[in-house]
């Protein structure tokens, strides 16, 4: 009797001990796709750029748009400027860039997005705030189109006008949410870019 | 007695306070900025108005299509645009702040200028199927 209870009690402690240690290594794993989504690993400067909005949102739930932002201007960017377009990561453009485009929101590359000055404010500081401290060839002041951007034309120059431009299913650069499935939760990862009508990118 | 009386008063009247709608408030507001009465029929006239402004022809009906129970599609990005009659998408013209937002915007895009209460009220007679 006494025999069986001391080997009830051995198997178990050998069954919580293994289920701490499958646990941790679920979080090790864990750690490594996180690391594996900041960083591809290769030798073109977009790292920068990844996971911006769980750095403002503070959440790193996968596949989820937060409703609320650490950053207490985040739903005013969100709302007002995702009503007409994606709400583009404000990293992808300088501060500089940014200004310029809050000035001139009366002309906005063609359309009249005015906001009013309060919510304007709050939207130029939290741009202010997020926006690439240092980018080549877009800080000059004016309200740089973001397919504009060295970076930009790096990042796209192989892909053919007819899988965007000319593609029904695109229309444009500027609409990134029509290939990267992911853009809306700030992930650009080539692995999750889907051309309509073509399928996969890979270069 | 009496006092149920004046519950029953106080509440009916809250209600009433509530009942009108934010477009009644809007409508309010431009008759107070010195419009006049309100009629669809301009308001129908002014949406499929043809504008030409930067040397493009703009009017209402660009985005929304001349049908406003219609859904629209913006002339340049292509993002889809509810139905902009409150008889199709009740949700229009529910929140005062957004409605004058998007007419300031819309209005100097199309117009050149910003509407005109009277315009204003005319479109939204027109949008919300109200005559009066």
């Amino acid at each position: 009797m006494k025999k069986t209870l001391l080997i009830l009690i051995s198997l178990m402690l050998g069954l919580t001990a293994s289920v701490a240690l499958l646990a941790g290594h679920d979080e090790r794993e864990q750690g490594d796709y996180h690391e594996y989504r900041e960083s591809d690993h290769d030798d073109d400067d977009d790292d920068d750029r990844r996971g911006w909005l769980r750095r403002i949102a503070g959440s790193s739930d996968k596949g989820q748009y937060p409703a609320r932002g650490q950053d207490p201007a985040f739903d005013a960017y969100r709302n007002e400027c995702g009503d007409c377009h994606m709400a583009y990561p404000p990293n992808m453009l300088s501060r500089d860039s940014w200004r310029g485009v809050m000035a001139s929101l009366e002309n906005h590359f063609g359309d009249n997005a005015e906001l009013d000055a309060e919510t304007a404010g709050e939207i130029g500081s939290f741009l202010d705030r997020h926006a690439a401290r240092t980018m080549d060839g877009a800080g000059t002041g004016r309200p740089a189109r973001i397919t504009e951007t060295r970076w930009f034309r790096a990042q796209h120059h192989e892909i053919p006008a007819r899988m965007v431009t000319n593609n029904p299913g695109v229309k444009s650069f500027s609409r990134c949410e029509a290939c990267h499935t992911r853009a809306a939760e700030g992930g650009f990862d080539e692995h999750d870019v889907r051309i309509p009508g073509y399928g996969y990118w890979d270069d | 007695m009496k006092r149920s009386c004046l519950i029953l008063i106080f509440l009916t009247s809250s209600f009433s306070v509530a009942g009108a709608s934010e477009l009644d408030n809007m409508l309010t507001g431009y008759r107070d900025a010195g419009a006049a009465g309100f009629s669809a029929e301009r308001g129908k006239l002014l949406w499929t108005k043809s504008h030409t402004i930067d040397g493009e022809q703009r009017s209402c009906s660009s985005c929304h299509t001349a049908d406003p129970a219609a859904h629209g599609k913006h002339v340049k990005t292509g993002k889809p645009i509810e139905p902009i009659a409150v008889s199709a998408n009740p949700e229009r013209f529910t929140d005062m702040a957004k409605t004058e937002k998007w007419l300031r915007r819309n209005c100097k895009w199309t117009l050149g200028r910003e509407c005109t209460p009277q315009e204003k009220g005319d479109l939204l007679t027109w949008l919300g199927g109200q005559e009066e």
